[in-house]
């Protein structure tokens, strides 16, 4: 048995446990007694569960606190335990199921019973919240049976669902005289970028992949093909060395989310990337600046090869950089 | 003194240390610029050159477009003599961005 307190419940977790990842629970349904909660420490439990909250997150997330905030049940509030960990890029680190703020609150209740179905097989981390609300199967039975009554029949609530702003992501066709891909629009989301630990340690590349490694990633360097060549051949190939595909060769769906990308060059001297988002404008960060969507004079970037660009004069083209794609 | 000129997108930006005398000599200038007051920095360009920060002990020092800010405290420099004086102690190898950014500084450009 694992003992945890308050919100140190990282503290003396082994760090193989803490490598795997974990996940915590929270029912929202108590008004005195603290909330049952637990963690997940099952490796296969949480990938599965974020894999199937990920393929539906447009569909099946809400934001905490902002869905029905009545008397008894509300919501299942699911979270991430570290934010070291590997994480849908679709998801937020925090989010709610069985939540009236979902855009399905079914599907959504679907997803939350099923945490809630497994809370007694968690039971062994121990949290401070236990000692009020221990975790057993009449507890068990009482939150499934308040969330299959409030699923059946939902408690009048009128104000507007409020949509997490981070996990909006829409499929969309893109069309070439000699194919039709598919690729995701992810939702602008500088907030996510703009902070004092993740803004100076990660760059376009960083931006371009939406994924925060924090070493400043270079084209190539995670398979040890970067180059100090900055020109359109040499860096397109450091990317494609990444996993990135040109613009057309359509990656599967099991490579979403699969954004689209540009890259260009000031010759010589650096490269820089920019990411289309939903709205038909482009995103980018350059260097340790902050995330933006404009460009050098201050216009919204709705086209990579005639915006604002300084030095950065060579266009290179566009890419697909899907699930797959591994930088560092 | 830790320098960096902020520069790049991609590439990590260029940094040199300057020497016990080149240090003093920078504290000097900068301590004679007149104040400007809590002015807001200028706004960053985006891609190219973006001024130098200077890292002395915990001080953080940004220059760049004439204004020198150091937290809430800003100085002047219209003639961007700071800028130009940080140019001509760029180590010999990097000697090579030297017109690149002297341009920048000149015409008020974006590298």
């Amino acid at each position: 048995m694992t003992l945890l307190a308050g919100h140190c419940y990282q503290q003396g977790v082994p760090q193989q446990m803490r490598s795997i990842g974990m996940l915590r629970i929270e029912v929202s349904i108590f008004s005195g007694r603290p909330d049952p909660s637990w963690i997940i420490t099952d490796g296969s439990t949480v990938r599965n569960l974020l894999s199937d909250v990920a393929d539906a997150a447009e569909e099946v997330v809400g934001i905490p606190g902002a869905g029905y905030d009545g008397l008894g049940y509300r919501e299942v509030v699911v979270s991430a335990v570290s934010d070291d960990e590997p994480w849908p890029e679709s998801v937020p680190r925090s989010f709610a199921l069985g939540t009236l703020g979902a855009r399905n609150p079914g599907r959504s209740a679907e997803l939350a019973r099923r945490v809630v179905e497994g809370m007694t097989r968690h039971a062994d981390t121990r949290l401070a919240e236990h000692e009020q609300t221990p975790l057993g199967d009449e507890l068990r039975e009482l939150l499934l049976g308040e969330m299959d009554a409030f699923a059946a029949e939902p408690p009048t609530w009128t104000r507007s669902p409020e949509l997490p702003a981070h996990p909006l992501r829409t499929t969309a066709q893109e069309i070439a005289p000699s194919a039709t891909c598919y690729i995701e629009f992810g939702a602008f989301n500088p907030g996510f970028w703009n902070t004092p630990a993740v803004q100076p340690n990660n760059n376009c590349y960083n931006y371009a992949r939406n994924i925060r490694t924090d070493t400043f990633a270079q084209p190539g360097r995670a398979h040890g093909a970067q180059t100090g060549t900055m020109a359109c051949p040499n860096v397109t190939q450091a990317a494609l060395a990444d996993g990135f595909v040109r613009r057309f060769q359509c990656l599967p769906d099991s490579e979403k989310p699969r954004w689209l990308t540009a890259l260009v060059i000031w010759p010589g001297q650096d490269y820089h990337w920019y990411r289309f988002h939903s709205g038909n404008f482009w995103g980018h960060k350059p260097g340790r600046t902050q995330a933006r969507d404009y460009d050098n004079s201050g216009n919204r970037i709705t086209n990579p090869e005639t915006c604002n660009r300084g030095g950065y004069r060579d266009f290179c083209g566009y890419f697909y950089a899907g699930r797959s794609v591994t930088i560092r | 003194m830790l320098v960096e000129v902020d520069l790049f997108s991609g590439r990590p930006n260029p940094r040199w240390r300057l020497d016990p005398r080149a240090a003093e000599e920078f504290r000097t200038l900068t301590a004679g610029l007149p104040p400007a007051g809590p002015v807001a920095r200028p706004p960053s360009p985006g891609l190219g050159y973006r001024g130098f920060t200077v890292t002395d002990a915990d001080r953080v020092i940004h220059i760049f477009a004439g204004r020198v800010t150091e937290g809430a405290t800003s100085r002047t420099d219209p003639d961007r003599s700071l800028e130009h004086w940080l140019l001509t102690r760029l180590p010999s190898s990097l000697r090579h961005l030297h017109s690149v950014v002297a341009e920048a500084i000149e015409d008020g450009r974006e590298g």
